[in-house]
């Protein structure tokens, strides 16, 4: 089992504890009665790619109104909920509560350019779902992950962490390869940081360049030292 | 049950975000013409600055739910109460303070992303 641990945990990047936070306290009541509800339920899936979703779109209720939809959303969390006041830890025990049953459906992992999770309750139906998808190999790649590491095919690390203001980094490739930096703004829209290092001017390739000269493919290789920007040597150089 | 499905993303690329709130997926176009299916109050169709406020393009893993109320995935990612549709595993930002209290205003469970 031990390999398809490893599988699972490279196909989400990363692999931590669960996390999932409370949640919706208020969900918790409803989720156990799913619970208790779902015992006996059979076969169908509950879980497939989209394109397989997508022909159901508008086949139902395409008739219901937007009224009737914010009312039935008011209706469900309208009130509050006596669960709410409730201490993070018990929250951490009813996630433990939550872990899957003998008679819930299975998680089955199918094999493609990575790797895809299906709940179902058997593999027939997965063999079903995956029809006529490009990239799965369905001749012997759907293993069914044992239910004690269901959760984990489904935890993810936070991440927020990762960047912050202020924060110390150290970069991984190109000039600045193992150099220290720090983040002077992170811009989460753009997906990018903006950090500040000490300088690896290349002096040599600066005037090079300003005279013209085409860049010397040779000393490719050459990494200048770090320095901080100095205007006198700059100067000497010809570089204003 | 027959819950009316969410929108399904039309692409899988950079424009998608995330609902900090309940984690559906959606691109930043579908989010701004329709809302959240699963947060009205939001108002993000019509207020279109809302839209960047209550979604984030940073999140982690998808997964594509057809009939949350019988997935145990979705069950324990406390997505079971939401409209069918593709959701995030987790996201890593909270609601600005400032939604995070019309939420509260409106008596909508909000709970943000805990910190390791």
């Amino acid at each position: 089992m031990g390999s398809k641990r490893r599988a699972a945990s490279h196909f989400f990047e990363l692999e931590a504890d669960v996390d999932s936070d409370e949640e919706g306290d208020e969900e918790e009541s409803e989720a156990e009665d799913d619970f208790i509800e779902d015992a006996g339920v059979d076969s169908d899936f509950v879980l497939r790619r989209r394109q397989v979703i997508h022909p159901q779109i508008g086949e139902e209720e395409e008739e219901e109104d937007i009224d009737e939809f914010e009312r039935r959303i008011e209706e469900r969390y309208g009130r509050k909920s006596r669960y709410e006041e409730e201490e993070e830890d018990e929250t951490e025990v009813f996630q433990q509560a939550l872990l899957p049953t003998a008679t819930d459906s299975k998680l089955w992992m199918v094999k493609c350019a990575n790797y895809i999770y299906i709940e179902a309750d058997k593999e027939s139906q997965v063999r079903e779902a995956c029809k006529g998808m490009r990239h799965s190999f369905l001749k012997n790649k759907i293993a069914m992950v044992p239910n004690k590491e269901m959760s984990a095919v489904l935890s993810v690390k936070n991440r927020e962490t990762e960047f912050s203001k202020d924060s110390w980094v150290r970069l991984k490739t190109g000039n600045y390869r193992g150099d220290l930096a720090q983040i002077v703004n992170v811009d989460d829209i753009r997906q990018r940081v903006t950090v500040k290092l000490i300088p690896r001017i290349d002096f040599q390739a600066l005037i090079n360049k300003f005279e013209g000269n085409k860049p010397l493919t040779v000393s490719n290789k050459f990494c200048p030292p770090p320095r901080f920007w100095s205007a006198t040597k700059a100067k000497a150089l010809g570089i204003q | 049950m027959g819950t009316q499905p969410a929108q399904i993303p039309t692409s899988f690329g950079h424009e998608l975000r995330a609902c900090l709130r309940c984690r559906l997926v959606k691109t930043y176009d579908q989010f701004r013409e329709s809302g959240c299916e699963n947060c009205p109050f939001f108002k993000m169709d019509e207020d279109h600055e809302r839209v960047v406020d209550c979604t984030t393009p940073n999140f982690t893993g998808v997964i594509s739910v057809m009939d949350p109320t019988r997935s145990w995935a979705a069950r324990w990612l406390r997505i079971a109460r939401y409209v069918p549709g593709c959701y995030t595993l987790a996201v890593s930002e909270a609601l600005p303070e400032d939604l995070q209290n019309l939420c509260e205003d409106e008596h909508i469970p909000y709970a943000p992303p805990k910190r390791i």
